[in-house]
């Protein structure tokens, strides 16, 4: 589970903003923006963690949310994530 | 040869006409290295108008050229806004929206309304940071007509225009004008370039005071733009 090397986070503006480079540039059209999970999702992937080292990191950031709560979460964006090939195994 | 263009210079080597009759004002005649190259080779514009035959071959060398000035730009805390920029009283006014908006229309009205006021590029002025201030530079890159003068003109405010009935003009967040400057300039395709784009994108909508803006073709849209836009 890798994150491709084609997309650069950054926050412009207060917004934390997924841009496509190099061969992704055709295939997303435009800009991502995160809201503040999946920001720490993003980051947690940087760091090359797994499912369990994602939702210590999440668990740290949204205290008193529950631990199904928050793997559901990370489910569905890593599944969006692999739909557009941002994660790559 | 070598241009001064937003205060870097700019090693270009024109072919055919329309590039050489706009360079001009910006031939730099001293002895600095060159900070930007322009390599592009004849056959890369024989290339491009294969694929573009609409576009003759001037028209290639003077897009492609301006298009690779505005990418390594970007590597010099710069970047361009597709925008029609107006200079008045000593501040640049610039005018952003899609092609066929109006936003050259607007500021040729500024210069009915205000003696005085000058284009400083009609189509494709460089934004570039300075020590604090951010300032809009003419570049020998202008569009279709030849409206853009060397001069480097602190900015006073970015307005996103489109068309209204009325003239409404309002101050907005950077978050909320980012989905449109991404569109109206050219976005680095290569990952490095990309990093110094996004950082140099967050330091302009931080600072520097932007407009959404509606409007139709008179005197007050003018007054409209100019009193919420100038800087007190």
């Amino acid at each position: 589970m890798k994150l491709s090397e084609n997309f650069v986070l950054k926050n412009i503006a207060g917004e934390n903003v997924v841009m496509p480079v190099g061969d992704a540039v055709g295939k997303i059209n435009g800009m991502i923006k995160l809201n503040p999970s999946a920001k720490v999702i993003w980051n947690a992937l940087e760091e090359n963690k797994d499912v369990g080292g994602i939702l210590e990191e999440m668990k740290k950031n949204f205290q008193g949310v529950d631990d199904e709560t928050l793997k559901e979460d990370i489910n569905y964006f890593l599944n969006k994530l692999r739909e557009h090939e941002i994660l790559v195994d | 040869m070598k241009l001064s263009v937003a205060e870097l210079i700019v090693e270009i080597t024109p072919k055919y006409e329309l590039l050489k009759s706009r360079l001009g004002p910006y031939i730099y005649d001293g002895e600095k290295d060159a900070d930007i190259v322009i390599p592009l080779s004849e056959q890369f514009f024989i290339d491009r108008h294969n694929e573009h035959p609409e576009l003759t071959l001037e028209e290639c060398e003077y897009l492609y050229t301006g298009s690779c000035f505005y990418t390594e730009l970007i590597k010099f805390g710069g970047v361009l806004l597709h925008a029609s920029c107006v200079q008045y009283e000593n501040y640049a006014y610039l005018f952003s929206a899609n092609s066929g908006t109006g936003k050259s229309t607007h500021t040729h009205l500024w210069l009915q309304k205000f003696p005085g006021a000058e284009i400083l590029n009609d189509d494709k002025p460089a934004i570039r940071k300075i020590g604090e201030k951010y300032y809009a530079f003419g570049t020998p890159w202008s569009g279709k007509f030849d409206e853009s003068i060397n001069t480097k003109t602190e900015i006073a405010g970015i307005t996103f225009l489109s068309r209204g009935e009325t003239n409404e003009i309002e101050r907005v967040s950077g978050s909320d004008v980012m989905f449109e400057f991404m569109n109206q300039t050219v976005r680095p395709s290569k990952k490095e370039y990309m990093v110094f784009f996004m950082e140099i994108l967050d330091k302009i909508l931080s600072d520097v005071p932007v407009f959404k803006m509606k409007c139709n073709i008179s005197e007050e849209a003018v007054e409209t733009s100019y009193n919420a836009m100038k800087r007190s």
